[in-house]
């Protein structure tokens, strides 16, 4: 029973330094002084979060004009590419009849692989060489007539 | 039991009053140099707690005027982006009136040509628009600039018979050396 009472006021007095603790605590953390270094620290957290979403909006802001920038490029190389993709085209059925099938076949995979490309580049290299074949078919025929 | 317990109780309980009298005495003791330090501890509590309300409120300021900053700044960014899409827009319809202008003026102009020109000239504008540094910018603008004055004198020269070479050479050159 003695062992009992004692156990009990231990529990007892282990309580109440509990509770006196968390009392203190809880006043420490309402007190005025905690309360401003809070409203501090959450300013200052704000500034911070402030100046990273300005970062970001920026960059956004940029990024959407490039995009723009981009597709407009994109759409004028599409028209442009295409015409000069016809025009390849017109020259090449020109050519179809003074060409050996391979040849034609060959150059007829490359136009529509850098129409599809938009690859312009590649486009009038194959044009300059069209023109290669077209100068080459002219010279044969006064070859053929200064012979007869 | 009951004498068991008060063998116990009793010394117990005598301890207890000792202590509380010799920390009452303590108490009234200390009295006057408890209560000073509570003062002090008040006062620099309270002190501290001004200077941060002070901070706290001028960081709350600069907060909102850099809130205002950054408001205006972004609108000034979005306007100067969509100048700049505009321009961009004007400059494509340029080089395409350009690639018009070329084959007006030299009928006999094989089209490998013209778009060789519009080509180049769409590659310069570009060059400027995607340059890193100012410095780099202005000197792709004057390529350009120069070699679009340069076609529009040849085309002008062309189509006014003052000139008659059937192609733009002086274009055909700065392609040549770029």
């Amino acid at each position: 029973e003695t062992l009992l009472v004692g156990g009990a006021l231990l529990v007892l007095l282990g309580l109440a330094a509990l509770l006196q603790s968390i009392t203190r605590q809880l006043r420490a953390y309402f007190s005025t002084l905690a309360r401003a270094q809070r409203r501090l620290g959450f300013t200052r957290l704000q500034q911070e979060q402030q100046l990273t979403v300005f970062a970001n909006k920026t960059r956004q802001q940029l990024y959407f004009a490039n995009l723009t920038r981009k597709r407009l490029l994109r759409t004028n190389t599409l028209k442009h590419s295409q015409q000069l993709a016809s025009s390849i085209q017109r020259d090449l059925t020109a050519l179809r009849l003074h060409l050996p099938r391979p040849t034609y076949q060959q150059l007829q995979k490359k136009l529509t692989g850098y129409s599809r490309q938009q690859d312009v580049d590649s486009l009038l290299k194959l044009q300059q060489q069209l023109i290669t074949y077209v100068d080459d078919y002219d010279a044969r025929p006064k070859a053929v007539d200064n012979a007869s | 039991m009951m004498p068991d317990l008060k063998q116990w109780i009793t010394p117990l309980s005598d301890m207890w009053y000792t202590l509380k009298g010799e920390r009452l005495k303590w108490r009234m003791d200390t009295q006057v140099q408890r209560q000073q330090l509570k003062q002090q501890q008040v006062l620099a509590d309270n002190a501290l707690t001004e200077q941060l309300t002070v901070r706290s409120v001028q960081l709350a300021h600069e907060l909102a005027l850099l809130k205002t900053t950054h408001a205006t700044q972004l609108i000034m960014l979005k306007t100067k982006c969509q100048q700049d899409i505009k321009d961009y827009k004007q400059y494509l319809a340029a080089l395409d009136q350009l690639k018009t202008a070329i084959q007006s003026s030299y009928t006999q102009l094989p089209e490998v040509i013209t778009f060789t020109i519009h080509h180049h000239a769409k590659q310069l504008l570009n060059a400027m628009w995607e340059a890193q540094s100012t410095v780099e910018k202005m000197q792709c603008e004057m390529q350009l600039i120069r070699f679009m004055s340069t076609i529009h004198e040849e085309a002008r020269l062309s189509v006014s018979g003052e000139s008659r070479q059937s192609l733009p050479e002086k274009t055909l050159q700065l392609i040549q050396y770029k």
